[in-house]
């Protein structure tokens, strides 16, 4: 390897203040060492306790199991084996094992400011609100925890972080960065220049300068030089490509799993065409940091973009890997701790390789990671295996003890259980395992868990409208406005989301009510502009409807028709090409309210009047209207019977009254007779005809038991018939007849 | 008020139904009745509120099955107005 000859400036081995205080630290004592970047605070704080134990956190979702699998690998031999380490409720006893085993030391926790949440949502961002949220009430709830946890475990705890840390209880110690540069380039003595000055630059330069020879490395420092401009990403990219593939990919693998032992990642990896040793080499470049018999990946790695995605690493390698780790567990069926961090390991490769069955065996109670693997999946689009993922995070919930559920679990586990709720609800939803009413009542339960939710009120609007309950659905917008607090994306998720859904049922005129309040004040949310633009496209493209509602009146169809509605400079059209009408109107709802109106009038005045009476053009109106639109069901004005008589016989043994037989009828109408008519029956009444009352729908067929039974008489049908209308003619004409008579 | 006289037969099935609508609003006449919820319905739809004769052709019931029914479900009687009044029936 060529030589280079950066020299560092050490910081002076003048006491500090940061090193004073840090080495004053009581028993139980915890304190926060804040300051920018690469200005030595880390270094700092590990010469003021060298024998302390170090955790440098790891990124969200495993920044917890992370940090209690390197502690446990640290201190394993202070604990007994028989720890039940990760199994169960790992989170909640976690904290127990902290206690036990730091019990007398110090501990340096490192990258503190990952504690603190990752940046809002974006559109380009895979984690949703409700992820993000959870991620940072992890967090929280892993910095108001530690200074109690350390209190009671007497340990003396140094946090190093580049940022202030709310809810941590502990001083916090400002530290200063030297005021001279730190690093030098020996061979000119000249400043480090400032575009070159972010962590892990330099590094990043000498492996490449290693790789591509002084010249290039002259080159691209003259060219920072002059521009200012060359970046620790244009170094990371520049880097990738001199690595070569499998290179980057190891690099990658040990990035996604924090450390590896040397040792187990070179029998996980195909042995070396040539004589180079590939972990060997990235050592000596310094871009993996060998600790005892670990290696482990620098964070600047990642920052530079010199790693790949863990989907491109080799799976064979990832498999291996796990497996050997595996291999490693000294008590498969006991909880020995050392165990944990090779369980742990092989539990994030198989989520990595998404390898759902293995990711399960390896959870040891770990449901948290079951439910970042089961996330991940649910946005691949298999939400059949996302479901199952999510079944078996909530049964190893049922299966748990409520007793080892230490206080950590309790503040965390509503919002968690909240989240795996409804995305096994969701996901069940589209897989098509669970009915409309099983995913109602898992959006339901997770609501309750978490109110304040804005994307779990709206969902549960939209399946309200995709199932046609309107009532319902505003009735839950209506409670979420009172319990979801004002933020920029609060009417995505109340309004235009279930708008979505509405639209998908045509259901127009909803549409329109939910998006007028987020039309009127405009936007300032990307996402929630976008998804209304994208709404009112949809509208003027025409939306497919069977049912169109609007005022009083409803059209249903013979077959879905085409509504558009479209903005103008001034007011809304809404048009119905198929019946050639349009309304226009200042307000969209009013336009569709017009449109629907109008055709239920005009429709209404065709069908009241015979054709006779009619022109040529109203009979060819009334005969397009009447090929769209289904009169009978539709509300235009037009009154329907609400009950009617039946001639027929009544059946005892099967309580129920059956129409007179209808030749080559197949439509025989029945109904079930009222108990209490029932009661005056007698077996004779079989063979007579009778006349039965039943309410009925609007096409005349029976929707309610037999309400009234009279008499026709006994005897031969046909004489029967004659006999009674001859008698019923006379009734007609003769308000003097008793009617009532049998 | 139409000057015309208009006849139409209804589409109830396996049978017949005819309704013949006088002029001037002067009601109609129903020929036969095989489906009285059809004819009901356009009457209704109409606003025809006087049958000025409801004529059964013959017996058989694919003419008379309806009428029975349609006579029962809308007599005027004893004060108690049904939605049509039948002024003549001829068998």
């Amino acid at each position: 390897m060529p030589d280079f000859n950066l020299a560092r400036l050490e910081i002076p081995d003048s006491p500090s203040r940061t090193g004073e205080r840090v080495r004053s630290l009581a028993s139980g004592e915890l304190c926060v060492v804040v300051g920018p970047a690469g200005s030595g605070k880390t270094w700092e704080v590990r010469k003021a306790l060298p024998d302390a134990i170090y955790v440098r956190l790891q990124e969200s979702p495993f920044l917890w199991q992370g940090f209690a699998s390197d502690v446990a690998r640290q201190v394993a031999h202070k604990v007994p084996l028989k720890w039940r380490f990760l199994a169960r409720q790992d989170g909640g006893l976690v904290p127990q094992a902290l206690h036990q085993a730091l019990r007398g030391s110090a501990l340096v926790i490192d990258a503190g400011e990952r504690l603190l949440s990752s940046s809002p949502p974006s559109a380009e961002s895979s984690w949703t609100a409700p992820e993000l949220a959870l991620q940072a009430e992890e967090r929280l709830a892993f910095r108001h925890s530690l200074g109690e946890l350390m209190r009671r475990a007497g340990v003396r705890c140094v946090i190093v972080s580049r940022a202030h840390l709310d809810g941590v209880r502990g001083e916090v110690i400002e530290h200063r960065a030297p005021e001279h540069p730190r690093f030098m380039l020996d061979q000119t003595s000249s400043p480090v220049p400032e575009s070159l000055s972010a962590p892990g630059t330099l590094a990043l330069l000498r492996a490449w300068r290693a790789l591509r020879g002084s010249d290039a490395f002259d080159a691209l420092l003259h060219e920072a030089e002059e521009r200012g401009d060359v970046t620790p990403q244009r170094i990371g990219v520049e880097l990738r490509q001199a690595l070569g593939t499998g290179t980057t990919h190891i690099l990658t693998l040990v990035d996604l799993l924090g450390d590896v032992e040397r040792s187990l990642l070179r029998r996980a990896l195909p042995d070396p065409q040539d004589d180079v040793e590939p972990i060997q080499m990235l050592i000596d470049l310094g871009l993996l940091e060998l600790r005892g018999d670990r290696v482990e990946a620098p964070s600047f790695l990642r920052a530079a973009q010199v790693l790949v995605t863990p989907s491109e690493v080799p799976r064979t390698w990832m498999e291996r890997l796990a497996a050997l780790s595996l291999d490693q567990i000294t008590e498969p069926k006991g909880f020995d701790l050392r165990d944990a961090a090779h369980v742990f390991r092989a539990h994030r490769l198989y989520v990595a390789l998404h390898d759902i069955q293995r990711a399960m065996a390896t959870t040891r109670g770990y449901a948290g990671g079951l439910v970042g693997l089961a996330a991940e999946i649910s946005r691949s689009g298999d939400h059949r295996t996302a479901f199952d993922c999510y079944d078996r995070v909530l049964a190893m919930w049922r299966e748990s003890l409520p007793s080892d559920w230490l206080w950590y679990d309790q503040a965390l586990t509503p919002h968690l259980h909240s989240y795996v709720l409804h995305y096994r609800a969701y996901n069940g939803a589209r897989a098509r395992v669970l009915s409309a009413a099983e995913v109602e009542g898992g959006y339901i339960e997770a609501r309750e868990l978490w109110l304040e939710n804005a994307l779990w009120h709206g969902r549960l609007i939209g399946l309200h409208f995709e199932l046609g309950q309107v009532d319902k659905a505003w009735a839950v917008l209506q409670s979420a406005e009172g319990c979801v607090r004002d933020h920029e994306r609060r009417d995505w998720a109340l309004r235009l989301l279930p708008a979505r859904s509405a639209m998908r049922a045509g259901a127009i005129m909803e549409v329109l009510a939910l998006i007028a309040p987020v039309l009127r004040d405009a936007p300032g949310d990307y996402r929630t502009a976008r998804a209304l633009q994208e709404l009112l496209d949809a509208l003027q493209r025409g939306v497919e409807v069977d049912v169109l509602k609007g005022g009083d009146a409803r059209l249903v169809f013979h077959r879905a028709q085409t509504v558009e509605m479209m903005r103008l400079s001034q007011g809304w059209l809404a048009s119905l090409p198929a019946a050639s009408t349009s309304k226009q109107a200042p307000q969209a709802s009013e336009a569709l309210v017009k449109l629907v109106g109008g055709l239920a009038d005009e429709a209404r005045k065709l069908v009241q009047t015979p054709s006779h009476a009619l022109t040529d053009v109203e009979i060819s109106r009334k005969g397009r209207l009447i090929g769209l639109l289904d009169l009978l069901n539709s509300d235009i004005g037009l009154s329907f019977a609400r009950d009617r008589w039946l001639v027929g016989r009544v059946d005892l043994e099967q309580q129920r009254f059956t129409e007179l037989h209808r030749a080559q009828d197949d439509d025989v109408l029945s109904a079930p007779i009222a108990s209490d008519l029932l009661g005056n029956l007698r077996p004779g009444d079989q063979e007579a005809l009778w006349f039965a009352r039943v309410e009925t729908v609007r096409d005349g067929s029976p929707r309610s038991e037999v309400l009234e039974l009279e008499p026709i008489g006994l005897g031969r049908s046909a004489w029967e018939l004659n006999k009674e209308l001859r008698r019923l003619s006379r009734a007609s004409g003769d308000d003097e007849v008793v009617e009532d008579e049998p | 008020m139409s000057p015309d006289i208009g006849v139409y037969s209804l589409d109830v099935g396996q049978g017949d139904a005819t309704i013949i609508v006088l002029p001037e609003g002067a009601g109609a006449v129903v020929f036969d009745c095989h489906d009285e919820r059809v004819v009901s319905q356009v009457l209704r739809t109409w606003g025809i509120a006087t049958i000025q004769a409801f004529i059964i052709s013959h017996l058989d019931i694919d003419h008379i099955r309806g009428a029975l029914s349609f006579l029962r479900s809308h007599p005027e009687r004893n004060g108690r107005v049904g939605e049509f009044q039948v002024r003549q029936m001829w068998l």
